[in-house]
């Protein structure tokens, strides 16, 4: 299993949130909208390269847009093994702040 | 917004990530340019984010492309290399930016000279007609110009103007002296002019008959006549004479005046010069007119040349009376009025083009250096598996940083400097000059600058990495030169000083020709002369009698006044612009060629008037009181005329001798005395040096000075020369007041400040020309210093290994400055060799001072061996004192 590094798992949980429109553009907004901080796209788009060439993330090409000077969009979506990477991560989070009382816990 | 999305920003896209993900990027890009609502907004957020990819792309390293990962680690290599030599840098760059900066900004101003910035429709077309004749040049007759008009289809619309004279507008006693410009139907009409209220002329106004309307200029309609648009319609009285006025010329409107000559405030008919001005009339021989044509489609310049020729050539054969040797000279509008400024531009501009090459020449010197200095560390590369393609192109990206160092801060010097030399140009030399910064130009300035010297810098960059690998690493890597390196750099070296002395040669003789101009006395003492015109135009001065009763009436009463020392009727020209000629020949003279005819400027004066003003009597008398309307006409000519007609005669010689004119109807001249030559003509006239003709103020100076009482016009003008200052010129005033209470002063000034008026164009093309001169010997002195520091630098462990053998701190700098030497003189030579050569090119803009003149070649190459001198000097005494054993152990 790939390592993840912290901002790869938050483009990675942002995909997953993203659905059927986990295009670059989306998922840089929805990034910087939920994480409340400023983000460079640069890294977002390369961030989501890295990922699909680490095989954590699939991609497929959407219709050709006319406003995109008739190129497709790139849809990103998870794959098993990024699945899998994302739910490990999870759990070992979950098990280091276990027991730490720095954020409210559900037992 | 609409438009593909900037190419820079694309590129930066494609450069830094895979192709893949450049296309998702590309298309994000499109949507948000697409989307923005202003160019600018969008131009923000599209470079944002295509910097951001670039960076991010660039970090990843393995995902962007490896090449550009590959070129950045060279960038930040040459980056460390180019800082490691500050001073060695910092040298090259300086003389690229000033180099730089210099020949964008004099380009830009030469180029814009040569297009001019004429403000008149289709005025690339525009062709200035005048006429030439053997000894002169000036104006053409209505006749000509008819001649003209029928066989020069190569202009397809022709007019004449002139603008002359002084006219009374008002009547009365107190008439207002107006300047008018006299025109026929087509002048206002190619000239684009338009009328801001009522109309311009039309056709039927201005057949050589007619006469009648007048259109008057902006300023005066709001002067003195409130800015009432009722003034359409009425009737003025000019000279006496009623006009209808039909319009208000349009504000904006530029006449064709150079500058500091009065700009018109009435357009007039040409037939209205016969009545107004007595003059001849018009379709009579007078030669009085400029012709303004228009080029047809497809013609040339030398179409219509070729044309006129003929014109000319016919006209010489059917009146060789009056034509013998009879030209008509055209040439485009913009030249006619530029063309003083054309040559000296020319000059600048040649030598803004010496200055990029020396910037250059300094850039490759460093990339030279570099490599020299590294031969060990690319051995040592290429022996680790560096290709040689590598080690050139890191040497290349060196060369670039620096030339771009120097470029941008050399383009951004050039901006400033425009933005300062722009309205210097357009307030002082002249009003038809729009300095404008083209960024084209900037550009391809720049580029050339880059690409030059990378061009010079890519030999040494090859030759770099064709080292011998065991030889180099045994030499420790650094510091020993081969031989024929030291070939190269001396001939870099050589080339250098060669140029530098070339550039300051040229600057120097163009300097100071242009001193030699503006210290040019003009022959008399000028102190406290107050000049100013009077027009004896009301109805109290109709005849000659009241006219000479006035003339002496004024001398008497203004010399009574304690402030003056003297007081003269000068005129009908003012002091220090004379513009009225006549032609003379002795008696006894054959007379078929008007060629043989000498023509000289008159003046009209008072008794005593050359001793008032100070112009030495060399032989004969001044002229004075015995000198009657009835016993002459008599005159008193400069030596410059003993000299053309009686050459090898003491000038006593010429009195008493009799002058003819070339109208048989006038009497002749009787020679009365001979003055020393003063110069009254306009020493600095654009319009005479604009001709090809030298300024007429500089050649020999021909006068006639002839009584007023013998010649009493209506345009008088008069030189008081006052005890005091100007400000007892109330004095004058009051008592020009007693003579004639109503009688106004036109055009008061000291003449000293009419002088100084005069001089302005070519003082501020002194400016420009001391300015760039400056910073050419900052460019060379700080381009040899960085060539020759880094030759002495470069044996620094020679001369240790010289002191460690023995030799003395003496004879090690007695050395070095011999290796210098070797160097410099030569380079010296060949400079003084090839400025010799182009010496006779600047030879016609030269004012007194020889195209060979021994003060600005010994000065040129003494400032170029100074410099030089201490360009080898001070690393020479630094390595002189170092310890043998430091140097030998640090190289």
């Amino acid at each position: 299993m790939p390592s993840v590094a912290e901002f790869e798992l938050r483009v990675l949980l942002t995909v997953l949130r993203c659905g059927e429109s986990g295009y670059a553009a989306a998922v840089h907004e929805d990034l910087e909208a939920r994480s409340k901080q400023k983000t460079s796209v640069g890294a977002v788009y390369v961030t989501l390269d890295r990922l699909e060439r680490k095989g954590l993330l699939e991609s497929t090409l959407g219709e050709p847009r006319a406003e995109r000077g008739g190129r497709a969009r790139r849809h990103y979506r998870l794959s098993k093994r990024g699945q899998d990477a994302v739910r490990l991560e999870c759990r070992t989070m979950q098990a280091l702040w276990r027991g730490l009382g720095v954020v409210e816990e559900r037992r | 917004v609409t438009g593909p999305v900037p190419a820079f920003a694309v590129w930066l896209v494609r450069l830094a990530v895979r192709p893949e993900l450049a296309d998702d990027v590309l298309g994000d890009l499109e949507a948000t340019w697409r989307a923005e609502t202003s160019r600018w907004a969008a131009h923000r957020r599209v470079f944002a984010v295509a910097v951001s990819v670039a960076w991010h792309g660039w970090r990843e390293g393995r995902l962007g492309r490896p090449s550009f990962r590959a070129t950045a680690d060279d960038v930040a290599m040459a980056f460390k290399s180019v800082v490691r030599r500050p001073r060695l840098s910092a040298s090259a760059a300086l003389t690229l930016a000033i180099g730089l900066a210099a020949s964008t900004a004099v380009l830009t101003m030469a180029r814009s000279v040569f297009e001019g910035a004429l403000p008149y429709p289709d005025s690339n077309n525009l062709v200035h007609v005048y006429a030439s004749w053997p000894g002169g040049f000036g104006n053409l007759s209505y006749p000509d110009f008819a001649a003209m008009r029928a066989a020069t289809p190569a202009l397809d619309d022709l007019a004449i103007y002139e603008t002359w004279g002084s006219i009374g507008l008002g009547g009365g006693d107190r008439p207002v002296a107006l300047t008018p410009t006299f025109v026929s139907p087509r002048y206002l009409p190619l000239l684009g002019a338009t009328a801001e209220l009522g109309r311009l002329f039309d056709a039927s106004e201005l057949g050589p008959a007619a006469d009648g309307t007048v259109v008057i200029s902006d300023g005066l309609w709001r002067r003195r006549f409130g800015a009432d648009p009722q003034v359409i319609g009425s009737s003025v009285s000019l000279n006496g004479r009623p006009f209808r006025v039909i319009g208000v010329m349009r504000a904006s409107f530029t006449s064709l005046t150079e500058l500091g000559e009065k700009a018109p405030d009435i357009w007039l008919p040409v037939a209205a010069a016969e009545p107004l001005l007595g003059q001849a009339p018009i379709t009579q021989v007078a030669r009085i007119f400029w012709v303004l044509g228009h080029r047809a489609p497809g013609a040339s310049i030398d179409l219509v040349r070729q044309q006129l020729d003929a014109v000319a050539a016919r006209l010489a054969r059917e009146r060789p009376a009056t034509h013998a040797g009879y030209r008509l000279e055209g040439q485009s509008l913009v030249s006619f009025l530029n063309g003083a400024i054309e040559r000296p531009s020319r000059v600048l501009a040649a030598g803004a083009i010496l200055m990029l090459l020396i910037g250059c020449a300094n850039v490759a010197n460093l990339l030279l250096a570099r490599a020299t200095e590294r031969r060990g560390e690319f051995a040592m590369r290429v022996a680790l598996g560096a290709s040689r393609g590598q080690i050139v192109r890191q040497t290349l990206i060196e060369g670039a940083i620096v030339a771009a160092a120097g470029g941008v801060t050399g383009l951004i010097a050039a901006a400033a400097l425009i933005r300062v030399l722009a309205p210097f140009v357009e307030t002082h030399i002249s009003p038809f000059v729009s300095v404008s910064g083209s960024v084209t130009a900037a550009g391809i300035a720049a580029a050339l600058a880059i690409v030059a010297a990378l061009l010079v810098g890519l030999a040494p960059a090859f030759a770099a990495t064709r080292v011998d690998l065991v030889r180099a690493a045994a030499l420790t890597g650094r510091g020993q030169a081969a031989p024929g390196r030291h070939r190269v750099r001396g001939g870099i070296v050589i080339a250098e000083v060669a140029v530098s002395v070339v550039l300051l040669v040229g600057v120097g003789l163009l300097g100071r020709s242009l001193q030699r101009l503006l210290t040019s006395g003009v022959g008399f003492p000028t102190e406290r002369l107050l000049t100013f015109r009077m027009d004896l135009t009301g109805d109290r001065y109709v005849t000659d009698q009241s006219r000479i009763a006035f003339s002496r009436s004024f001398v008497e009463h203004v010399q009574a006044s304690p402030a003056v020392a003297s007081a003269t009727i000068w005129g009908p020209s003012m002091l220090g612009r004379a513009t009225w000629v006549t032609s003379v020949l002795p008696e006894d003279r054959p007379w078929s060629r008007p060629e043989d005819f000498v023509q000289g400027s008159f003046h009209l004066t008072s008794p005593d008037g050359l001793q008032h003003l100070g112009i030495a009597v060399l032989a004969g008398r001044d002229i004075g009181a015995i000198d009657t309307p009835t016993n002459g006409p008599v005159a008193v000519i400069s030596e410059s005329v003993v000299r053309r007609f009686w050459p090898d005669q003491p000038l006593a010689a010429a009195i008493g001798r009799r002058l003819r004119r070339p109208n048989p109807a006038l009497p002749f001249f009787t020679v009365i005395g001979v003055a020393a030559d003063a110069r009254h003509r306009n020493r600095y006239s654009l319009g005479d040096i604009a001709q090809g003709i030298g300024a007429l103020g500089l050649s020999d100076q021909r006068d006639l000075y002839l009584p007023y009482v013998q010649r009493p016009v209506h345009a008088m003008t008069a030189a008081v020369r006052l005890r005091g200052d100007a400000s007892t010129l109330a004095d004058v005033r009051q008592a020009v007041a007693a003579v004639d209470s109503d009688l106004p002063l036109e055009d008061v000034q000291m003449l000293d400040q009419r002088l100084a008026e005069q001089s302005t164009g070519l003082r501020a093309l002194a400016t420009v020309m001391a300015v760039f001169s400056a910073m050419a010997v900052v460019l060379a002195g700080v381009g040899l210093y960085g060539a020759l520091a880094n030759v002495v630098h470069e044996r620094t462990r020679e001369i240790g290994v010289r002191m460690a053998l023995g030799a003395r701190r003496g004879s090690v700098r007695r050395w070095m400055l011999g290796v210098g030497g070797g160097l410099v003189v030569p380079g010296v030579l060949i400079g003084l060799a090839i400025a010799t050569g182009l010496s006779f090119i600047v030879r016609s803009l030269l004012y007194g001072v020889a195209p060979l003149d021994p003060l600005t070649f010994g000065g040129s190459a003494a400032m170029v061996l100074g410099m030089a001198f201490i360009a080898v000097g001070v690393p020479v005494a630094r390595a002189a004192r170092i310890d043998p054993i430091v140097a030998l152990r640090d190289q």
